[in-house]
């Protein structure tokens, strides 16, 4: 019995090349631009190249880029091409599923370990002022790398889930009325306390949430739910 | 196998597929004709389930048929299908990934007839070897049904008889439903076993080709005589230049009287005169 969901996952790795192009150009920028600073730097009695308070994204952060962007091309690009190799909409189903899932490892992964070898160097050099990753700011990295990297790989999975999804519907009008939805619950919840409250309950279940554990089932229940409605989506897609 | 029960489907306001009923019950060759627009992509992209019918009910081996229920048993093959841009040979192996029962033997031997350049990206192939390519993809899939649409679109005359070969090679070796829509008619006539006509929507005949070579013919001479023989025949059109005249018929052969010649009507000349054959008169 031959897995055709992944098959579909090794196509859709291999066919998102403008999302790994895009994501590569940046990195190469702020790895020159790193360069070109420590180059152009000059050491104080401390050893440190940069200027006081120096702040910068976290370089692994970056690789999020690469998920955002492969959530356009999966859904709008690959799919019609999968259904004329004659795959089947269920096995894209689950093989985007996969896709996402080895996507938010992997990009966990590389952001944990950058954070703790790349980062720590870049803050002792160039950076004193901290590098803002998602890490740090959201309070994974208290917790371990390790369970660091699972919390990072659920709230990536939830994103990629929710934009495939939300993406995938734009052609329908259900989309563009999810679209309304998610711009009016922004607009009206921010900026009213009483609601604003359920914003940041709902942020802190999923991103800030103390313990770990149910911070990853949120996600990752949420993702399962999101995710199933391309369901639906898909059976109706036209080719 | 494939059946449709008064099928509808509208783009818009406008009907592509327009209360179809339609039969095929066993394994066999047919042609699908009909001008552009008359609804032939529509019809093998119902049959698929990449398209969903506004009203009526297609069934395949008996199960419904939707967008979210493809039949497995069907493969639909557009000739302008885009594709990823990967080498031949990857998409080939990406096809044999994504399907039950992909014969890469088959798509090897296909390749190598047609002097594909496996080594060469889908985008740098002319038109017509991506036809080619998809439509060696399509007939690789020992699928019960095979829909191939315009898949001879961009070859040149040599390229379409070895394709016409391919298909006929394919289907002796695998018998099964293969529906190709064409413009090309007599070159498909060749090796189709039944033909189905639509227009406008609309599916105007469904018929044995060896039946047509019978029933499909020419009435010519004066007109005084043979105007009279058309009373009870089916006259699909009429050429009249002066006093003399064509009748074309579908129907029964007659013994025509002295003065009347009766000719066999080419496949393509039917069509004409079957689908525009009323137009062709005014």
């Amino acid at each position: 019995m031959k897995n055709k969901s992944l098959a579909v996952a090794k196509t859709n790795f291999r066919n998102i090349k403008i999302a790994y192009a895009l994501t590569v150009v940046i990195m190469v920028c702020m790895l020159v631009q790193d360069i070109g600073m420590l180059v152009i730097g000059r050491a104080n009695g401390s050893g440190y190249y940069g200027i006081e308070g120096n702040m910068n994204v976290s370089f692994g952060n970056y690789l999020f880029l690469l998920i955002i962007l492969s959530t356009f091309f999966i859904p709008l690009v690959n799919f019609r091409k999968v259904m004329n190799l004659g795959g089947k909409r269920a096995d894209f189903f689950n093989g985007c599923a996969l896709t996402y899932a080895i996507m938010a490892a992997s990009v966990s992964l590389a952001c944990v370990v950058l954070y703790l070898t790349y980062d720590r160097i870049m803050v002792s050099l160039l950076y004193n002022g901290g590098t803002l990753d998602v890490l740090y700011w959201f309070g994974w990295i208290n917790n371990g790398a390790v369970i660091a990297f699972f919390q990072m790989f659920a709230f990536l999975f939830l994103l990629a889930t929710f934009l495939h999804t939300l993406i995938a519907a734009q052609d329908k009008w259900y989309g563009w009325v999810a679209d309304v939805l998610i711009l009016a619950i922004i607009s009206v919840f921010t900026p009213i306390a009483a609601l604003r409250t359920s914003l940041v309950w709902f942020f802190n279940i999923i991103i800030f949430n103390s313990n770990a554990f149910v911070q990853i089932a949120a996600c990752l229940i949420l993702a399962v739910a999101i995710y199933s409605l391309n369901k639906l989506t898909f059976a109706r897609k036209a080719i | 196998m494939i059946k449709f029960a008064n099928v509808t489907k509208k783009y818009g306001g406008t009907a592509a597929v327009n209360r179809v009923s339609l039969e095929i019950p066993e394994q066999g060759f047919f042609c699908l004709l009909g001008r552009n627009g008359a609804g032939k992509t529509t019809l093998m992209k119902l049959i698929a389930g990449h398209v969903g019918s506004t009203d009526g009910e297609i069934t395949v081996d008996g199960k419904r048929v939707s967008t979210g229920r493809m039949p497995e048993c069907v493969n639909f093959i557009e000739s302008g299908s885009v594709q990823f841009n990967m080498k031949v040979s990857d998409l080939i192996a990406t096809a044999a990934a994504l399907q039950d029962d992909f014969d890469r033997d088959f798509a090897q031997e296909m390749t190598e007839r047609f002097e594909l350049n496996t080594g060469k990206k889908f985008r740098q192939l002319s038109f017509g070897m991506k036809t080619m390519l998809t439509t060696i993809i399509a007939l690789s899939n020992n699928s019960k049904i095979i829909l191939l649409d315009e898949p001879t679109l961009g070859f040149d005359a040599i390229m379409r008889d070895q394709f016409n070969t391919l298909l006929l090679e394919s289907y002796q070796a695998h018998p099964r439903v293969i529906i190709v829509s064409t413009h090309l008619i007599d070159e498909i006539a060749k090796i189709a076993e039944r033909l189905i006509i639509i227009d406008s929507g609309k599916i105007l005949l469904e018929t044995a080709i060896d039946d047509l070579d019978e029933k499909a013919y020419t009435l010519s001479g004066s007109s005084s005589l043979v105007m009279p023989l058309l009373g009870g025949l089916n006259c699909i059109g009429k050429t009249a230049m002066g006093s003399v005249m064509a009748a074309h018929i579908y129907d029964n052969r007659i013994n025509p009287p002295a003065g009347v010649a009766i000719d066999r009507l080419t496949l393509q000349d039917f069509f004409i005169n079957i689908v525009g054959g009323k137009r062709n008169e005014k």
